[in-house]
């Protein structure tokens, strides 16, 4: 469930994109350091997500 | 010149969509659920795909602006150092002689590793587009063809991984480490 809402973000920025929104660009940048925090969890807690 | 960065821009785009499309192709026809790295690599060829639909969008108002070619660089290269690193990590993960990696290898090589290779090549597209803009004139062009069917495509790619990612995590929060069907279904 947590990748998906990390993908619905995506699909706001890309929205917001082509609305031409000025919080496209802090909400992908957002969305980028909450999915590399994410990533660098499980980078230092190893066999929890990684195959 | 603002054509040739809207041609490399809508195929950029597109190349990342159909690699969105093989790794389904993956997994429906090779029956291979992804793991939760593999997801994240997905991920990060999402936010990939956003420089260059950035652009093209961007171009709706009539002129390919250093401004956007500057934005979409960056989110390129930003999205591209994301996935890097997914891969990579995945990648260091099986680089141990004698294993023999996660899922099945195509051509060779395993997804992983393709992920890899593909950003590290679109991190030097993005640096490409952003040198380019030495020579890019400020002009007004027609609006570019492509640029709803590409954001509509991309659109649509990124609601197919929430529909998958929803099936095989069922109700839980995260994905199994070594997923084998689909939790919503059982």
């Amino acid at each position: 469930m947590l990748y998906a809402i990390f993908m619905a973000a995506i699909l706001v920025v890309l929205g917001a994109m082509w609305r031409g929104h000025r919080a496209a660009m802090p909400l992908f940048l957002a969305t980028v350091a909450v999915t590399t925090v994410y990533l660098i969890a499980d980078m230092t807690s190893p066999l929890t997500l990684s195959f | 010149m603002p054509h040739i960065y809207l041609l490399a821009a809508t195929a950029n785009a597109w190349t990342l969509i159909l690699i969105l499309g093989a790794a389904f192709w993956v997994q429906f026809a090779a029956g291979e659920p992804p793991c939760p790295l593999c997801v994240l690599q997905r991920i990060g060829l999402m936010f990939c795909a956003l420089g260059p639909v950035y652009l093209l969008i961007g171009q709706r108002n009539g002129d390919v602006s250093v401004r956007n070619v500057a934005v979409a660089g960056g989110i390129g290269i930003v999205a591209g150092l994301f996935g890097a690193a997914a891969s990579a990590r995945q990648v260091l993960l099986h680089i141990l002689p004698d294993d023999p990696g996660f899922g099945s290898p195509v051509l060779g090589i395993h997804l992983y590793t393709w992920c890899l290779i593909a950003f590290i090549v679109h991190i030097a597209a993005s640096g490409l587009m952003l040198i380019g803009a030495t020579w890019l004139p400020e002009r007004r062009i027609k609006p570019w063809p492509l640029t709803g069917v590409t954001a509509g495509a991309l659109a649509a790619m990124v609601i197919a991984n929430i529909l998958s990612v929803i099936a095989e995590a069922g109700f839980h929060w995260e994905l199994p480490s070594d997923p084998t069907g689909y939790l919503l279904f059982k």
